[in-house]
Order: structure tokens, then sequence, then C-alpha cells
């Protein structure tokens, strides 16, 4: 068995308890913290009437100890309430836009691990040239970068001066009555895939491009700072600097060793350069008119619309825990030394 | 790890030859002065407060008379960006300062009594890092509400995590150190070996992580005021001044354009003297280093 | 070792395989496909700023009012340019000498989407369904008795009290006809059961216009087909169509005007409801765009509450009304497309006078300020809310602060979603001091009368607009007199209603700042633009009437 199955077991043990963790502290943050939590649920001016549906759904006459359990049982079993800017149960809203945001994220994580790992490489076997210092300012400045700024940027030049890449939508507005277009999945990429929509997947691709681009820039920057650093430690060790005086080509090391040796940490960060790519997928949705968690989240804030603001957060923290989990079940696959 | 006045000596040393992190220091100079002096030193006081408008003067490109361009109420970019230095750097002192205060107290003692109070100090702490960044300074945003003031406060909220698993490392690696326990054995008591001892030792490498970290807390300052929960108008912070010229993208793109150059120049000098650091400080780096005589 | 390896080699291999094959696969259906198109449907894609609301015709009262317009009919259509009622499904009607009944005669060979006949029945169905519901704009009904059918095709209306039944029947809320079939739809026990409202949230229409719902999902699109079976493609005596009107119209949500305005220029929409007022030259230089103008009945307006020191004060709430900079605010806030308001009734409504226009006088401003009893300004912040989201009440509302603190008066701007503005403001009746000092909000009318703006924003029966507590004896008289009038003498009934704007005048019970002007840009595609806006259906786009030039 690669993995202990009792590791695995403890990391689930381990995410539950964070989940509750998370639940609790937006039970704090929503109910402690407020003094009076039914305005932040019903709206800091609601009539009277609303006020009371509110304390009532939150049980707030009863002990703390006892909301505290309701409110549990409610996250737990995905009753989050209606949001009263959309009248639609909040579960089925955030339920709707979260595949937009998580194909956006993971397309931006791909991109940026893929270019990052390379750069990163490239830097470190020609440490101190060129390359090194491109990359290093480049890794160090990226990260810098106001991503939604970022977006208006290349939303000024590349659409709205040069037009070569469309503005806005996920698809074509007329996908579905011209074409037929139906969400299966929720992934257009996958979606116009199995429906066997080829000019559809290629429009799809080509509206992912530019929003996917700004949000790799975060998870390329980690990821070829980090890179540069492990390859640059590898490089330096006796073995590898002995195999290099005897004229091994810098290919065969990099392919032999270096990455052998960058992967593994490399993995342990996968979940924070996907904490990366999901929040900016959050601040640049709105710029692309992207229909996803982001552009709910800040719609909701702008009709102080807190419930559904609140929850959506909460769900991508629970993302955010769960994907660290499995990343470190992988890690741990792939790194026996922190088997246990 | 101990930090003395030589360290501080070496590091300059270093930072001379290092011309990224020089950059880094000598823009994050600029920019404190700017932040300090900037209501005596912009051409236009009033724009950069937000209560002025010159109905004549709107949507004008960069020209001499403003080099940044004027807004929709013809109020010129450059005061109010020069100005918006000033709002950044009092949300980034105040977010680190709260944040390493919270983080400093809460860890010193957890990490001090040890065994477990320590361990469930580390599992709320843990908690509070099971969000991604930004997201729980949105949280608690939303609940506190707008403003300048309930900026700071929810980003310290959020950021005293980091600096508590920081600490809390610092005092372990202190705790074990011989004179500690030299110092149990001669009967001084905790809250003196704590305030005497460990914090001294402990609070140094954690004040300059902070200091590095402001970079990091204008930058997610001016996520939030983006999305309209941060400073509001007419206040001139950048992420606020990015928002409002989104609208106008395409007709002055210069309203956006400013301020963001401006937030990046500042966030990536506090990032390169911060990595600077951590070249500096890293064993394997620096061997490398002094065997190419750098 | 070499396992490992093989197993990893396999792995690639058949996600290669895979994506190859999808791909391919993906590429011959779709030659497949377009080998066997058809000619392809015509579409018009209209971009709105707002999400749809609800979908019930009774009810609604809000934004779904861009699409029931055009998938529901009235009686009568009303057109406020030409001041004209155009005959819809009533083809004429007449009232009684007391003003007292209205008789509607229907039109001939209507039916509804789902092919059941327009009838008396359909139309007291209807009718009685909104007047029960009470709902929305209902009150509109307030006046009528009884509904009586005298036969098949004829249907009276018996009054309580004089009401201008014809333009109430044209209104934009409150007035459509629907078939009676839905009770059955829905498997409801009787009209007002509540299954009916949710049939049709469901996405279920019941009417008899040009265009069916066929997609309903009001976050993102609602999407509608062309009714072929549509009365008014062949009459002669209903000017609103085109012969070669889109089969499909899609309303399309998109929030931002900007992203509005880029869909708009790549051609992914056709219709964009707000584009950045700033640009608009360049689109107007654009060969591939039009400029659509048009005035509307929509006002920007400040109400003052008038119960809460200082703005209790009439010479404070003057001094305001001459500090501010009106022909600032349109520049900025509308580039100029809108006109400074004058009256709370505006600009092309009958009833609307010139005459009530503040002038922009800072000394007048101070001394006014001086006589109140103010000389070193106000002394504490006075709290203007305004509806979160509207850039041009929000710079409206800016510029307004800065002006006034020119005057020594100094404003706490707050943006508020319109559900606590509206709660905040409504408080006010229970306690003004709790509630804002002054509120900005859009007014459009319900139906085309002054006694909608006037009553519902002055009148100190209307608990729920009149957000300035504004209460006058003599001005409410004149209001109920007039209004009794204007079914029978409107000449009589526009001379009161000017001597009640003459009275909030005087007593700045409002500061109305600007009547918006309607902008709608679009492909040059689309011609018959100008015919398909109407400003007494507002942000109604009739597909009905757009020509598409192929």
């Amino acid at each position: 068995m690669p993995v202990s199955l009792r590791y695995v077991i403890k990391r689930i043990f381990y995410l539950f308890l964070v989940v509750l963790g998370v639940i609790t502290i937006v039970f704090i943050a929503t109910r402690i913290i407020p003094a009076h939590p039914e305005f932040l649920w019903a709206g800091p001016h609601a009539t009277e009437e609303q006020l009371q549906e509110a304390r009532n759904e939150l049980r707030l006459n009863d002990p703390i100890w006892v909301q505290y359990v309701y409110f549990i049982e409610n996250m737990l079993t995905f009753n989050f309430g209606i949001s009263w800017s959309s009248r639609h149960p909040i579960s089925q809203d955030i339920l709707s836009a979260l595949p937009a945001t998580l194909e956006l994220a993971i397309s931006g994580f791909i991109i940026g691990i893929l270019i990052g790992l390379f750069l990163g490489i490239r830097a470190a076997v020609k440490y101190g040239s060129i390359i090194d210092k491109f990359v290093r300012s480049l890794s160090i400045s990226g990260s810098a970068i106001p991503v939604f700024w970022l977006a208006l940027i290349f939303q000024l030049i590349l659409a709205i001066k040069l037009g070569i890449l469309p503005v806005g939508y996920r698809i074509d507005p007329n996908a579905e009555i011209l074409e037929g277009f139906q969400p299966i999945t929720g992934f257009y990429t996958i979606d116009t895939l199995i429906e066997g929509k080829f000019d559809l997947f290629l429009d799809v691709l080509k509206r992912l491009l530019m929003p996917a681009l700004v949000v790799s820039v975060y998870p390329l920057c980690l990821t070829a700072r980090m890179t540069r650093s492990l390859a640059l430690e590898t490089l330096q060790e006796d073995y590898v600097r002995n195999m290099r005086s005897w004229g091994v080509k810098d290919n065969v090391i990099i392919r032999k060793y270096v990455i052998k040796a960058v992967i593994p940490p490399l993995i342990a960060s996968l979940g924070l350069s996907f904490g990366y790519a999901l929040v900016g997928s959050f601040l640049v949705e709105v710029i692309f008119a992207w229909n996803g968690l982001g552009m709910y989240v800040v719609h909701a804030l702008a009709n102080y619309d807190f419930p559904a603001v609140i929850i959506s957060v909460m769900t991508v923290a629970i993302i955010y825990s769960s994907i660290n989990t499995v990343v470190d079940i992988l890690h741990a696959y792939l790194d026996p030394r922190i088997r246990l | 790890m101990i930090i003395s006045s030589r360290f501080i000596r070496e590091y300059y040393e270093y930072l001379k030859k290092d011309k990224l992190g020089l950059t880094g220091a000598i823009i994050v100079m600029i920019f404190i002065f700017l932040a300090v002096f900037a209501p005596y030193i912009v051409p236009y006081p009033a724009d950069a407060w937000g209560y002025a408008y010159n109905i004549e003067q709107r949507l004008q490109p960069p020209s001499l008379a403003h080099p940044f361009g004027t807004d929709v109420y013809g109020r010129d970019v450059f005061s109010r960006v020069i100005l918006g230095s000033r709002f950044s750097l009092i949300i980034a002192l105040g977010v680190v300062s709260i944040a390493l205060l919270i983080g400093v107290v809460l860890e010193l003692f957890a990490g001090y009594l040890g065994g477990r109070i320590g361990t469930f100090f580390m599992r709320i702490t843990d908690m509070f890092l099971a969000f991604p960044p930004i997201l729980l300074a949105l949280l608690f945003a939303v609940v506190i509400g707008r403003g300048l003031l309930n900026l700071i406060i929810s980003l310290s909220l959020a950021w005293w995590p980091w600096y508590a698993r920081l600490t809390y490392v610092q005092v372990t690696t202190v705790k074990n150190m011989p004179y500690i326990d030299a110092a149990k054995i001669a009967g001084i008591n905790t809250p003196t070996i704590i305030f005497k001892y460990i914090l001294p030792n402990s609070l140094t490498p954690v004040t300059v992580q902070a200091f590095l970290d402001m970079g990091a807390a204008i930058l997610e300052a001016a996520a939030l005021s983006f999305i309209g929960i941060g400073v509001q108008p007419p206040n001139p912070e950048w992420g606020l001044m990015i928002s409002e010229g989104w609208y106008l993208i395409g007709v002055a793109w210069w309203i956006s354009i400013f301020p963001g150059i401006m937030l990046f120049l500042v966030v990536m000098a506090f990032n390169f003297l911060g990595d600077s650091f951590r070249e500096f400080n890293n064993p394997k780096v620096r061997r490398l280093l002094e065997s190419r005589g750098i | 070792m070499n396992k490992k390896a093989i197993g990893k080699g396999l792995i690639v291999i058949i996600i290669l395989v895979v994506i190859i094959v999808a791909v391919l696969g993906g590429y011959y259906y779709s030659l497949l496909n377009s080998q066997q198109s058809q000619p392809k449907k015509t579409v018009v894609v209209y971009a709105s700023i707002s999400e749809m609301t609800s979908a019930d015709p009774s009810t609604e009262f809000s934004n779904s009012i861009m699409w029931l317009a055009f998938t529901y009919e009235r009686l009568i259509y009303y057109d406020p340019i030409q001041n004209k009622l155009i005959p819809e499904l009533a083809v004429s009607w007449e009232r009684s000498q007391d003003n007292l009944t209205w008789t509607f005669h229907l039109r001939h060979g209507v039916t509804f989407h789902d092919g059941s006949p327009l009838n008396a029945d359909a139309v007291i169905f209807s009718l009685n369904r909104t007047i029960t519901l009470g709902q929305g704009a209902a009150f509109l009904w307030a006046s009528v008795k009884s509904i009586e059918k005298v036969d098949d095709y004829t249907v009276r209306l018996h009054l309580n009290y004089p009401a201008p039944i014809d333009l109430i029947a044209s209104a934009a809320y409150a007035s459509y006809i629907f078939s009676p079939k839905v009770v059955q739809y829905a498997k409801a026990s009787n009209a007002t059961d509540p299954k009916i409202s949710d049939w049709f949230n469901a996405g279920n229409d019941a009417g008899s216009g040009p265009y069916k719902l066929i997609k309903w999902d009001p976050k993102n699109e609602v999407i509608f087909e062309k009714y072929s079976a549509w009365w008014g493609w062949n009459a002669t005596d209903y000017p609103l169509k085109s012969s070669s009107a889109p089969d499909i119209f899609t309303i399309k949500i998109v929030a931002d005007a900007v992203t509005q305005e880029n869909m708009l220029l790549a051609g992914q929409i056709q219709i964009a409801q707000q584009v950045p007022l700033e640009d608009l030259n360049n689109l107007k230089n654009n060969p591939n765009i039009q400029v659509v103008t048009k005035p509307s009945f929509q006002q920007l307006i400040l109400l003052l509450n008038t119960k809460k020191a200082p703005l209790d004060n009439v010479l404070v709430r003057e001094a305001i009304a001459h500090a501010i900079p009106y022909d600032d605010i349109v520049t900025v806030a509308r580039y100029g497309y809108a006109r400074v308001a004058s009256g709370p009734v505006p600009y092309g409504m009958w009833g609307h006078s010139d005459q009530f226009r503040y002038s922009y006088n800072l000394t007048l401003a101070k001394s006014l300020l001086v006589q109140a009893g103010y000389p070193n300004g106000i002394n504490r912040k006075l709290l203007l809310t305004y509806t979160t989201g509207d850039i041009y009440e929000k710079r409206s509302a800016e510029l307004i602060q800065s002006a006034l603190a020119q005057i020594g008066i100094q404003v706490d701007v707050r943006p508020l979603s319109w559900d606590e503005q509206w709660a905040l403001a409504k408080s006010g009746w229970e306690n003004p001091n709790n509630a804002q000092d002054i509120l900005m909000f859009y007014w459009w009318p319900t139906y085309n009368s002054p006694f909608d703006f006037l009553y519902n924003m002055f009148d100190s029966q209307s608990k729920d607009f009149n957000l300035g507590y504004f209460t006058n004896e003599t001005f409410d008289n004149l209001l109920s007199t007039a209004v009794t009038l204007e079914g029978s003498d409107r000449e009589k009934a526009t001379t009161l209603y000017l001597q009640a704007q003459q009275i909030i005048y005087e007593q700045v019970a409002g500061i109305p700042l600007w009547d918006m002007t309607y902008v709608i840009a679009a492909s040059s595609s689309l011609s018959n633009l100008d015919m398909a806006i109407n400003p007494a259906y507002p942000t109604v786009i009739f597909p009905q009437a757009l020509s598409l030039k192929s």
C-alpha cells in the first residue's frame, strides 16, 4: 500500500475538524461579533416583521449552544436559506455559479503551474544569467500585480483597442438558441465537447483564454519562485555538481534529478497555488462578466445581501481545505518521508 | 535565531550589492516620504481629498497641468494618486501592527506553555489559515462594515494567524535554548521568562517579516476597496480609484491605470525587499553567493 | 520502478487518446450538423442591466415589465409623444355622461398563446384577479366597483368615483390580460390561488402578445419566440409591428455598461440598455452602431425630510435647493443626456410646466441659511441615501455632497440597496428623526398622469412613497379634486395640478434634479428602433416593431 490507510483517514478526520472550524469561525463572525445578528441576516433596516422572522430562523431566543448546533446542522445539510437579492435558495445560487469559477480557476492554475515550472528550472540552470534575473524579477513583481487591474489592462488592450479576443461571457450569447447548447456539467469546455459542438468549444476556449491568463499570474509566480530555489538547491548538491563537472548534459540532469527533487515539495504548495487562483478568479470575474461565484459575491455585496456573501466565502474555504487535504495525501504518496 | 546589529549591518552590505533589493528599499522610502508629506506637496489638495470638482476640466487626458489626467469630476488624478499613498501606508501599518500584537501575544503564551494548550491554540490558528487569502478579511469586512478603520480591523483579524504560527515556531525554538532552562532552574518566574527572555528573541524575525508583509497588506486592502467594501469615496484609495475608473476604461484609461501602476510599484518594492531578505537568510543560497564572490 | 513507468505511460496515452477522439468526434459532428442546418433564425439580443423579477402579470411591479409588455397585452396602448390612445385588445371604448361607467368593445379573432380565444370572460378574469390580489400596481383600479359582461366581446366597468380608466387600462403595470385557463394549468382552485403565481414564476406565460416566453432564467437570460398567430401582424389599425421582426428575442442580463458596450461592438448583442455615456461620441461615429435618444418620464428627485431638524425649516430646504448646481449634475451624471427638471412632473407629461426650476445661486443660498438661523452652516452631517449600483445616482449624490459643502452643509452620502433604502425611509413615518435627511430616488409613472407623481411622492396618505413625510392639506385637497376631473375635464385638472406643484415648489418638499433622456445604443442592422421605445413603458423594447436588415 503506497500511502497508509491510517494516514488518509487521519487527514480526512482532520479535514472534518477544519470544516467544523470554518463553520465555527463563520458562526462567531456572524452571530457573536454583531450585537444584533438578525439585522445582519435581514438587512440593517428591515421591518419588525422581517426581523422577527429572522430571529425565529436563527433561533436567537435559544441559548447560544443550541443556536450553534442548529447552525452546524443547517450548514452540513446545505440549508443556507434564501438570498434576499436573488430570492433563490443560496445553495442553488452557489451550485450554479461554482462551475464557472472552478473552470476559470483550474485553467489559470494549470497554465500558471506549467509555465512557472518551466521558467523556474530554466532560471536555476542558468543561475545569475539574464534569464535568471528576468525570472526572478518576474516572479517577485508578478505577485505584486493587482489582478483586477491587470484584467482591466488586458481588457483594454486585447479586447477594446485591438479586438483580438472577445470580452465578457463564457460562451456565445446565442449558443443555446441557435446551436442548441445545453449546459450539462457547467464546465463549458467539457460540455461543448460532450455535445460535439466543436465551433462552440473553440469559442469557449477563446473566451476563457484572457481571464485564465490573468488568473494564472499568481500561481505562475509562486511556482516559478519555488521551482527556482528548489532547483538551485538540487544543483548545489555534491552529486549533481560532480555529474555536471563530468560533463553530463544539463537536460539529462534536469530530467533525472532536478524535476524529481522539485516535484514533491512543489505539490505541497499546490494547495496554496490553487487558493491564489481561486481568489484571483473571484476578483477578475466582475471585469470579464464571468458568471461565477466572484460575480455573485460582488453583486450580493452591492445589495447588502450578507448571507449570500458569507455562505459563498464559507463554501470556497471548504473547497480550499478539501483540496489541501487531497494535496497532502498526494504529497505523502510521492514523498515517502512524510508517510506516517 | 537572534538578530543583532551586526546582522543588520551585514544585510545592509548585502543590500548594496543586490540591485533588486536596493531598488525595493529606495521605492519603499519614497513611498513613505510621499505618504507623510502628500497633503503638503500635491498640486491640488482639494481634488486629492475629493471635496472639490471642476466641470470644465473633466476627463482631461494627461498633460503638464494634470500629469495623470483628470477624472469624471474634473479632479486631478495625480494629486489623488499621491495622497493615496497615505491611505495605503496607514492601512498597512495598522494591519501589520494589530495582527502582530494579536498573533504574538496569543502564541507567546501558547508556545511557552506548550502541551495541550499550545496544541489547542495552534489548531485555532489552523482554522483561520483554512481560509484562502483575502476571503477571511472579506468575511469580517462584511460583518463589521465599510470604511477605513473597519477595513484595517478586518484585515488584521484575518492576518494574525500567520504571525501566530511564526511566533510559535520561534518561541518553541527559543524555549529549548539552554539559557532558558538555566533561568528556570534559577527559579525565575514564568512571566519574567516570557517577557525578559523569550519575547525579545522571538520578536525580531516576526517584526521584520511583518514589515515586509506591508506590501501584501496594501494589495489586499486595495482588492477589498476595489469590490466596494473597503475605503469609501471620495477618499483616494488606489483600489477604489481603479474601480471608479473601470466604468470609463474605454474613454479615460488614465483614471484606472495610474493608481494601478503606483499600487504595483509599491507592492513590488516590498516584495523585492522581502525576497532579498529571504535570499540573504537562506544559508544554501548564501553559500552559493559566497562561492561566487557576490 | 519499471512497472510504475509503464503505468504512467499508459495513463498518458489513454488521456491523449480520449482528447483526440473527443476533438475529432466533435469536429466531425459539427461538420455533420452544419451540412444539415436549416436557414438560421433571426435573433435580437437586448442586454439588460438588471435581473428580471417575477413573472406574474397581475402583481409584477418591477423589472419584468421589460418583457411582460410584449408577451401580454393591454386593452389600450398609449403613445405619450403624440398623446394618443391606440386600440389594442379593445377596438373602441366609451364612457358614460357621469364618467362612472366605461364600456370596452373587444377585438375579434385574438388568441392567447395556448390557442384559447380572447373574450369578455378572459378580460374580466384577468382584471378581477389583479384587483383581488391587490398587489403591485393594483391600486390603479381602486375606483372600480364592479366589472360586467355585456356580451362575449363587450365589457363594462362600473366606478365608485370618476377615474381615467383609459389611461389606467394602458398602464405599464397591472393592466395585462391573460388566459383564464391558467387555473387549469396550475391545478388551482380559483383565480387567486397562489398556485397560479407559482405556475407563472416557473416560466410559463398565458398572454396574447406578439412574442411568447420560451426560456425563463431570470438571473441570466429570458428568451422569447415570435408568436406567428398574433392578430397584430396583419391588423391595419395597429402601427406597432414590422414585417421583418426577429424570430427570437433574447433579454440577456449583462450587469455593467462597459461589458454591454464591448459586447455590442463585438456584435454579440444587438441592443445595449446602458453604455458609458462618455463614450457615445465614439459610438455615434461607428458605422455599425446607432444611438437612439428619447425623452423619458423617469425623474431623479431628492425628497427632503420635512419632519426632522434642520430640514423641517423651509428656509434651509430652500437654501439647499439654490445651492445645487443642476446643470453641472446633468453634465457629470448623464453627460448631458438629461434635462434639468422643473417640478416633479417630468417634461413631456401633461401637467408639466417650466416655471418650477430653482436657480443655482450660492449667495442666495447662504443668506437663506443665515435667515434660518444657521450663519455658520449646519452642525451635523446630513444623511443622503441613494440606491446602490446606479452610477448616475452615485455621481449626482457625490456632486451634491461637494456642492453643499460650499454653503457649510456636510453630507454623508450612503448607498443602500433599494430594499434597505426604502425600509429606512418608510420608518420615518413613525419616527422621522431616525430616518434619512435626504432621499434620492427615481420616479417613473405607473400610469400616465401628473397624479401618479404628485400623489405618490407628496400626498399625506401615501405612506409608501411620500418619503419626505410632507403633509399639506391644501395640496391634498387640490389633488383629490383634480383626479376626479381627469376623466372628464382634463383642462381643469391640469390647472389644479399646476397649483399643487406650486405648493411643492414653494415648500421645497422635494428637489427634482433631472428628467432622464433614454439613450439606447444598438447595432445598425436594426431599424425602427425609435418606434420600439416608448417612455410610457420604461425599459421596454417592443421587438415586434423592430426590422432586421439582412
